[in-house]
């Protein structure tokens, strides 16, 4: 007959109550959905425990708890949900029946189609109520009636199991221990029960004192669980690059951003590029190096390009097959290996030219169709290892010189202009593109007149956030990154009246020695895309960086005469920097001052130094970590083989010396083979204790060799007779009056021959933990188990000479 | 053979333990033969015999205690003189009396049964503490004090006193001051299914006593319980003793832990225990044999214990074997000369 218990259900509840913290980052706000979370808590613990209350009269207190909550449950979801067509509000009705479920119909299409956090949603406050409510019932089934506790973590999980899944971040820290500490007082309940099952306690000490301090085991062990949680996924390599508590983000709250709430590339990317810490972020093993794309920029505001909403439904996973490329346009297959380090926490995916099949990736990754994205809401590339494959548009200039028509209305963002552009623009654009053919040469002309000599590449460019940062480069100074280039030309061409979009990405960065390219936050790029009908979106390049990693295309070629180095696809310096040509092989990552900046800026030392230190191989520091790893693991073994040495060593080495050796040193020899004896005993899973006598010990193990199936064979009689002879002469060794210790060498043979048998008939894994880590060696660092009752139960310190 | 103690214990220890133990089995094997399969009860009698102490033999009546003290006593060729405990016995009736003599008109002293080389106490528990504090002195002192006057008694001087459980009719508890003076107390228990039919079988004809003769003197005796003072006691068994009798002090279940004078006679019966096994020194395991036996008597347990209705002699043997259990006996691992003042 179950016991009501209404302690163990409210332990229930707010263990239930802690663990649904955990779903606070999926919600926008708090009150909405933390309403019914309450609601579903106190309404189910209430009816369950009055249920069983009134159920004891007749005899079933489980089940009128159970119908009773079920009661609860349709009354709170029809109250909640569909309170103006129920009967006095909280009863069911026909009416409110359909209510509600008009209101759980659209639910399943908004969590396919929101991201989080999510915004408050009738249907969802239900969602919620319903789900922590039958949480609510299982725990307290669990905790109550089937008594066990511990099987209540199940449910628990369920609640942590939504945001471990969805948030990219996983459960935060601080969810985590809440929820862990409603288990761990579960748990606690479960020991207090145990305890007092086994009976009256007696002892010294309160049986209150003992029951807690048993039940304290409980949460003593539980507690140090979560502890070696919470720790050791900071320390030790995780798969995906995060554990279920992620260390980035305490507080488990701010990682949830969707499209909308997503930091605008164009700001991520200047950060990047301005960093002054140079970090690898991506590593490529491709045959054809091509640029890396995140993602488009469509919308321009007159200061600077942003983001469209990305929008992709289900069928536009990666998994479910890609567009790839118009039919029209020229291609060049390229296939990409590409290792994300942890240190890229982007929702795109970087790709060579137009993805057409992706390998290995793991995650919901969707392709938004206009910009050719590949995002993720609930993933991010920290760790990501994928293949990917790709078309490259290489259109020749025939093709695009042909590709003439008109541009359909659909495009209306990416020919959109502001009003209140710099009024100088369109006489600008006359000057660059005059005597061009409209359309491509145009193009042509405006990205070759920014590559010109007019133009600086400079770092220190101003932002295009402020106003008139655009005017103010094309007129002014002149000088500026790949952001106000790609930008500029992006402008100048949607006033020749063609689409245009500024992408984000990566160039393809330093070839390694390996044959890999590696790409650091100082490739960050940008790049201007122009679309032409039936063959979509081609890449230009107005932006010349020194290093000559951003050569103009093979259809748009540039004409000014410095820039001809960069016209081949291969990483090279650029002449003009007077630096070495880095040869494409190379054992050290490529010159330094060759990657970015012009040689004329002036670079600190300390940001020298960060650039010319060589990038280990990410691998490496695993490598270091598994080594130490195994070497702490190692020191057990290690630790024990010294010891052995040292204590066989002293009994040859002595017998066969001339002098005769002193009592104590006889003694020492002796109580030396004997501390073997005792570590082998211990290494096997034979505990001596400290109360044992050198026969009692001996008896010990006599009876442990006698105990299998091998008693009475001769070995196993040697061996006994073997260990007698140990315990006599410690026995001797120890008690017997000076001047009649004798060592033999004899001993050190009864010993190995003990230690083959004692080992030959021990199993298998006992051996193996005796040779990977003998306890003996680890009890030497924990104090002994049986030692401490004797303490406590004598209150006797530490002896004499302890 | 009667030699010179002295010459005797720095001749040949070895011989001289060896004969020890010799004569300890002749003594086992004739009370054997009156009391049979209580070779372990017999032993500790034997020890406590060489440890110049005194045995209680307690158990219910019927089991063999009286038999197993006067087959003790008739194994030696000694003084034997046994005393019956009575509710109405005088101190007097124990230690001797002066009485007046008419022809040398002085007071005569009249030597009580005490004065032997090993009296037998039947039902000790029997008289009022008055008569049983008679003893007091000459158990400790082997002496009596009569009229002013003391008067040694001679070596071997050994109390085997009976006793049913306190919880028989008609028995009083010993005070704590004559427990802790026997050495040890050993309960006899009853006899296996086997014994007893043997036992049937025998008994039956004759009085097994009568076939007892003396296997040794008292001489030899005296001498040899000289011989066992002499057995090593290494610094570990003396600190492993202290430790155990401190144990019994410190123990929440228990109101009157062991007496210095415990530990004394631990030691004691510990190194007779090892001369019976042929050994010139003590090992713990010969404390740990004894333990029970030599300190159980004496505790004084928590009331609220005994009111589980377990004998108080079971909870205190119990409690004894644990902390044996748990005592360490000396750190092991870690060898060091033995030698003490660091």
């Amino acid at each position: 007959m179950v016991t009501p218990r209404p302690i163990a259900s409210v332990f229930g509840g707010a263990a239930c109550l802690l663990a649904s913290t955990a779903m606070a980052p999926l919600f926008a706000g708090t009150i909405w959905w933390l309403r019914p979370v309450l609601i579903a808590t106190v309404v189910g613990v209430g009816t369950a425990v009055l249920g069983r209350h009134v159920g004891r009269s007749i005899r079933h207190p489980a089940l009128t708890g159970f119908c009773l909550s079920l009661v609860g449950l349709c009354t709170s979801v029809t109250a909640v949900g569909a309170h103006d067509a129920a009967l006095l509000g909280v009863i069911p009705t026909p009416a409110s029946t359909s209510a509600l479920y008009d209101l759980a119909t659209p639910i399943r299409d908004e969590i396919r189609q929101l991201a989080v956090p999510v915004p408050e949603q009738p249907g969802l406050v239900v969602l919620i109520l319903v789900a922590t409510y039958v949480v609510v019932m299982a725990v307290d089934l669990l905790v109550v009636v089937v008594d066990r506790p511990a099987l209540a973590g199940i449910p628990l999980l369920a609640l942590f199991l939504v945001p471990a899944a969805i948030l990219p971040a996983g459960v935060g820290t601080l969810p985590f221990v809440l929820g862990a500490i409603g288990f761990v007082a579960l748990m606690l309940l479960d020991g207090n029960r145990m305890v007092t099952r086994w009976g009256r306690l007696t002892g010294d000490r309160s049986p209150r004192m003992i029951s807690n301090g048993l039940g304290g085991l409980g949460a003593q062990i539980a507690a140090g669980c979560l502890v070696i949680a919470a720790v050791v996924p900071l320390v030790l390599p995780s798969l995906d690059g995060r554990g279920v508590v992620n260390r980035g983000n305490a507080t488990g709250a701010s990682e949830g951003r969707s499209s909308a709430s997503v930091i605008q590339p164009i700001v991520s990317l200047s950060q990047q590029i301005h960093n002054e810490r140079e970090v690898p972020l991506l590593r490529v093993s491709t045959a054809t190096p091509n640029y890396l794309r995140l993602t488009a920029l469509e919308n321009f505001d007159g200061q600077r390009f942003t983001l469209r909403t990305l929008n992709a439904t289900k069928d536009a996973r990666v998994s479910e097959g890609l567009p790839g490329p118009e039919a029209d346009v020229r291609t060049v297959p390229a296939e990409a290996t590409v290792t994300i380090s942890k240190e890229m926490t982007e929702r795109y995916l970087p790709v060579p030219g137009i993805p057409t099949r992706f390998d290995g990736l793991v995650g919901d990754w969707r392709l938004a169709e206009p910009t050719g994205t590949v995002f993720s809401t609930r993933t991010s590339t920290a760790g990501l290892r994928y293949t990917v494959q790709a078309e490259v548009p290489d259109p020749t200039s025939e093709q695009i010189r042909a590709a003439t028509g008109a541009v359909p209305d659909s495009m209306g963002v990416v020919t959109a202009l502001p009003t209140g552009l710099d009024p100088r623009l369109p006489a600008l654009l006359d000057r660059v593109t005059a005597g061009a053919v409209p359309g491509y040469a145009k193009v042509v002309a405006i990205q070759n007149y920014l590559r010109g000599p007019d133009f600086t590449y400079d770092l220190t460019g101003a932002p295009t956030a402020q106003d008139g940062a655009l005017a103010d480069f094309l007129f002014s100074s002149r000088r500026g990154y790949c952001e106000q280039f790609a930008s500029a030309m992006a402008v100048l061409v949607r006033l020749l009246g063609l689409p245009s979009r500024v992408a984000i990405g990566f160039t393809h960065g330093t070839q390694q020695s390996d044959g890999s390219w590696l790409i650091t936050n100082k490739q960050a790029h940008a790049w201007p895309e122009v679309w032409f009908p039936t063959l979509g979106w081609i890449p230009f390049e107005p932006t010349r960086r020194t290093d000559g990693s951003t050569p103009a295309p093979d259809y748009a070629p540039s004409t000014d005469p410095a820039d001809d180095a960069g016209a081949s696809s291969a990483p090279e310096a650029d002449e003009a920097v007077g630096v070495e040509p880095t040869p494409v092989v190379t054992p050290v990552p490529a010159d330094p001052g060759a990657i970015d900046e012009e040689p004329e800026q002036p670079v600190g030392s300390a940001a020298k130094g960060a650039r010319t230190h060589s990038f280990p191989p990410p691998w490496l520091p695993w490598a270091g970590l598994g080594l130490g790893v195994l070497g702490l693991l190692s020191v057990p073994a290690l630790t024990r083989l010294v010891l052995r040495r040292r204590r066989m060593a002293a009994g040859p080495h002595g017998s066969a010396g001339s002098a005769a050796p002193t009592d104590a040193e006889l003694v020492a020899r002796v109580h030396a083979v004997w501390a073997e004896l005792v570590d082998i005993a211990a290494d096997l899973g034979i505990r001596l204790r400290s109360s044992d006598s050198p026969r009692s010990g001996a008896q010990r193990l006599i009876s442990f060799l006698e105990a299998g199936p091998e008693a009475g064979s001769p070995e196993i009689l040697a061996a006994r007779d073997a260990l007698m002879r140990l315990a006599t002469a410690q026995e001797r060794a120890r008690y017997a009056p000076p001047g009649t210790i004798a060592f033999s060498p004899a001993l050190l043979t009864d010993l190995a021959l003990a230690r083959r048998v004692l080992w030959s008939v021990t199993p298998r894994g006992r051996r193996a933990m005796a040779t990977v880590a003998p306890p003996s060696v680890l009890r030497r660092i924990t104090p002994g188990q049986d030692d401490r009752p004797v303490l406590a139960a004598t209150g006797s310190g530490p002896r004499e000479g302890s | 053979m009667v030699t010179e103690p002295g010459v005797l214990r720095w001749h040949d220890p070895a011989a001289d333990i060896d004969h020890l133990s010799e004569v300890a089995d002749r003594v086992r094997r004739s009370a054997e033969t009156v009391i049979d399969g209580k070779s372990d009860v017999i032993r500790t009698a034997l020890v406590v015999l060489f440890a110049e102490g005194h045995l209680l033999i307690e158990d219910v009546p019927g089991v063999g205690k009286t038999m197993l003290a006067k087959a003790l006593a008739r194994s030696i060729d000694a003084r034997v003189r046994r005393i019956q405990f009575t509710p109405d016995l005088l101190p007097s009736d124990v230690t001797g009396v002066s009485v007046y003599n008419q022809g040398t008109r002085d007071f005569e002293f009249r030597p009580g049964p005490v004065f032997a080389n090993i009296v037998v106490g039947d039902e000790i528990n029997r008289a009022e503490p008055k008569a049983q504090s008679a003893l007091l002195e000459c158990m400790e002192e082997h002496q009596v004090t009569v009229d002013g006057v003391t008067y040694r008694l001679e070596p071997p001087f050994m109390v085997i006193a009976t006793q049913n459980p306190i919880e028989m009719d008609g028995t009083r508890a010993l005070p704590e001051a004559q427990r802790d003076r026997f050495t040890a107390r050993v309960s006899m228990g009853y006899p296996s299914p086997a014994a007893e039919l043997a036992m049937l079988d025998n008994h039956g004809q004759n009085d097994p006593l009568t076939g007892v003769t003396p296997v040794t003197s008292a001489a030899e005796v005296a001498k040899l319980a000289g011989l066992v003072r002499s057995v090593h006691v290494s610094d570990e068994v003396r600190q492993y003793i202290v430790d155990l009798v401190g144990a019994t002090r410190r123990h929440p279940e228990i109101t009157l832990g062991a007496s210095p004078r415990a530990a004394l006679h631990l030691i004691r019966t510990a190194r007779a225990h090892a001369a019976i096994d042929r050994r010139g020194y003590v090992l713990p395991d010969d404390v740990q044999a004894l333990a029970s036996a030599v300190l159980a008597h004496r505790l004084l347990l928590h009331p609220e214990i005994t009111l589980s209705g377990e004998p108080t002699n079971d909870i205190a043997a119990r409690i004894v074997t644990d902390l044996i259990a748990r005592i360490p006996v000396a750190r092991q691992a870690q060898p060091r000369p033995p030698r003490r003042g660091r």
